[in-house]
């Protein structure tokens, strides 16, 4: 059976290193990256990433506040 | 007129007011340091023994100042003996710049000599890092550098230099400033969230405050202590947020968690309503998450959004800095609500549960805690490492004043103790630093003393040695059937003849008899002195809640 999969969209500063810290954040907390696409938007140095992820974890919600750890996070928004 | 990549570092860190560095050289650095010896008059180098130690410093530095550490070290090797020290610090929310050396841009990606790829192995502990590629991104980059470094929760920021950019010219016209507006907070917490939590007190028959390190960052502790004396709530800290005290002792219960107190737990397990200000709930207070404060509602307050709902769930998250928060709650009246029933009620269980040990006979670690904090002036600063030292440390002396205790919270680093007082004696030459360490951390970073005695600093340290790793002894004692697996350190060296080699007063103390006058002596001591003191290997630190248990399932001995 497939796992569930969430589309988490976050809005970052665009430097380097932003996709790897990403990555990692949800690797760490068991999730799976299933795609990840990044998207530039109007205005310049702000991209967005989409990230569809999956994984057993239910506090999926919880865990996406936490990427405004990263300094670079403008917005983040889980559907 | 064209300016080098070494003198824009040098410019901006006189910019920034600094006036200390943490330093040490390499290949990597020449061009900085070359830079550097015009300065010498404005940026004073204190250099380690070991970039760990280093790095340690700076942290101390800026714990006990509120400004950030510099750290300037080489690429490769330099860069990886940082690492801990970058790790410590950023679990603790510590400003730190870090400039790494790193080999010229046309060797990256090589396997240079001492290349090391310093930005991926600092990503995870750093709040930012940056890699120059070309000497246009240096002076913008270490503008958002030390800006990110101490806006918002405060944290370390590495910026990793190429020896080439270093030598690089540019003209001065095409400086750029960096645009720290971009990472700046984000919003202010709305007024009606500051309403609904008055509401609640006013509701409450058991409100608690539980201060943590976010009130002694943004230099709240006044406030704080104002508030609760004002509305007449208890109040606990965090490891991190000891040194908020009141005037009135009858609202104050220590601390919480693994090694609090039993009254500190005590008032966390039966209070009604838990206002946590720049706590983060680690794992080390909150036992049983499940069974934490079953009976509480909980208010969090911090900077930084993402701690909120980490850990615990709340019924009300403010995201606002600690000192805003408490400007506003200080505006409201006095609440009407009396809380002297509960105060009694936790007073009387701290009476009747007290932290203890056994007095008069074997050397004893809380006697000699119990006698600095008699003896040295109550703005000493205090360093601890980590374990039953800092346990002991934490429990037993009595911290009134913020930026008095620093201690490694987060990271549980040893080796942290000794170099962190040689930043906190640089950056308060006026008063007493006394570290606080253990046997086994003493010697992680032993060559610090070295550092102490080439800039002829006066601190004091107070080794406690039980000849053991003693905090993992004790959960070898009490849950892995006293199979002490790697522990012992029977073999310990002397101490102090170690120091007396170094060139540093020193005193061995085994006698508890002999404890007061030597404790004094070394608070007295206008050089600096080392006491080996060899404690009772058999003491233990308690309270202890063991890990995962709730915090009421407390062990007394």
């Amino acid at each position: 059976m497939d796992k569930p999969k969430k589309i988490v969209n976050v809005i970052v500063h665009d430097r380097p290193n932003v996709l790897v810290k990403l990555v990692s954040f949800f690797e760490k907390r068991g999730f799976k990256i299933e795609n990840i696409n990044l998207v530039k938007t109007e205005k310049p140095g702000i991209s967005k990433y989409i990230i569809i992820i999956s994984g057993e974890n239910k506090n999926i919600g919880k865990f996406s506040k936490q990427l405004y750890k990263f300094v670079e996070t403008i917005d983040v928004n889980f559907l | 007129m064209k300016v080098t990549g070494a003198s824009i570092i040098i410019k901006k860190l006189l910019d920034e007011k600094v006036e200390y560095i943490f330093g040490y050289p390499g290949g990597s650095v020449i061009p900085l340091f070359d830079e550097l010896y015009n300065f010498t008059d404005k940026i004073k180098l204190i250099q380690p023994r070991h970039e760990q130690g280093g790095t340690h410093a700076a942290d101390g530095y800026a714990r006990s100042t509120g400004r950030v550490g510099v750290v300037v070290v080489t690429s490769g090797p330099g860069a990886t003996n940082t690492v801990t020290g970058i790790a410590t610090a950023y679990m603790d929310s510590v400003p730190l710049v870090i400039i790494t050396g790193q080999v010229p841009v046309s060797l990256m990606g090589s396997d240079a000599f001492q290349e090391v790829d310093t930005t991926a192995i600092t990503l995870p502990i750093t709040k930012a890092n940056f890699l120059i590629r070309n000497i246009e991104e240096l002076a913008p980059s270490l503008d958002l550098a030390f800006h990110i470094a101490k806006s918002g929760r405060p944290g370390p920021v590495l910026v990793d230099i190429p020896s080439d950019i270093q030598k690089a010219l540019i003209d001065e016209k095409d400086i750029k400033k960096g645009d720290t507006q971009e990472y700046s907070v984000r919003k202010k917490f709305p007024d009606k969230e500051i309403e609904k939590v008055f509401k609640m007190l006013s509701a409450a028959k058991k409100p608690l405050l539980i201060s943590g390190g976010g009130v002694i960052i943004s230099e709240a502790a006044e406030l704080l202590v104002r508030f609760v004396e004002k509305n007449n709530i208890p109040l606990i800290t965090t490891l991190m947020g000891k040194g908020v005290y009141p005037s009135n002792e009858r609202l104050y219960f220590d601390g919480l968690g693994m090694h609090g107190t039993y009254y500190g737990n005590y008032a966390v397990q039966n209070s009604d309503l838990i206002l946590a200000l720049g706590v983060r709930f680690s794992d080390r207070i909150l036992g049983n998450v499940e069974k934490f404060a079953p009976h509480a509602k909980i208010v969090h307050v911090d900077i930084d959004r993402s701690e909120i709902e980490k850990n615990v769930p709340t019924v009300l998250g403010i995201e606002g800095d600690v000192k805003d928060v408490l400007l506003k709650f200080l505006s409201f009246p006095e609440l009407k609500t009396d809380f002297s029933d509960w105060v009694e009620e936790l007073n009387k269980v701290k009476k009747e549960f007290p932290l203890k040990y056994e007095k008069g006979r074997k050397l004893k670690p809380q006697y000699l805690i119990e006698l600095a904090n008699k003896y040295f002036p109550e703005d000493t600063i205090i360093v601890s490492d980590v374990g039953q030292n800092q346990m002991w440390t934490a429990q037993f002396y009595k911290f009134k004043r913020p930026r008095t205790f620093l201690t490694t919270g987060g990271l549980g680093t040893m080796g942290f103790g000794l170099p962190a007082s040689i930043g906190a004696k640089v950056g308060n030459p006026d008063r007493e630093v006394l570290v606080i360490s253990g046997d086994g951390g003493f010697q992680m970073n032993i060559q610090e003393l070295m550092t102490i005695r080439r800039y002829g600093l006066n601190v004091k340290i107070l080794i406690v040695d039980n000849a053991y790793l003693g905090m993992v002894k004790q959960w070898q004692e009490l849950f892995y059937n006293k199979r002490f697996s790697a522990t012992p350190f029977t073999d310990n060296p002397d101490f102090g003849a170690i120091a007396k080699v170094i060139g540093l007063k020193s005193k061995t103390l085994k006698e508890w008899d002999k404890a007061e006058k030597t404790i004094k002596e070394l608070a007295l001591s206008e050089e600096p002195m080392l006491i080996h003191a060899l404690i009772d290997p058999e003491e233990n630190v308690f309270p202890m809640v063991p890990a995962g248990a709730p915090l009421n399932e407390i062990l007394l001995n």
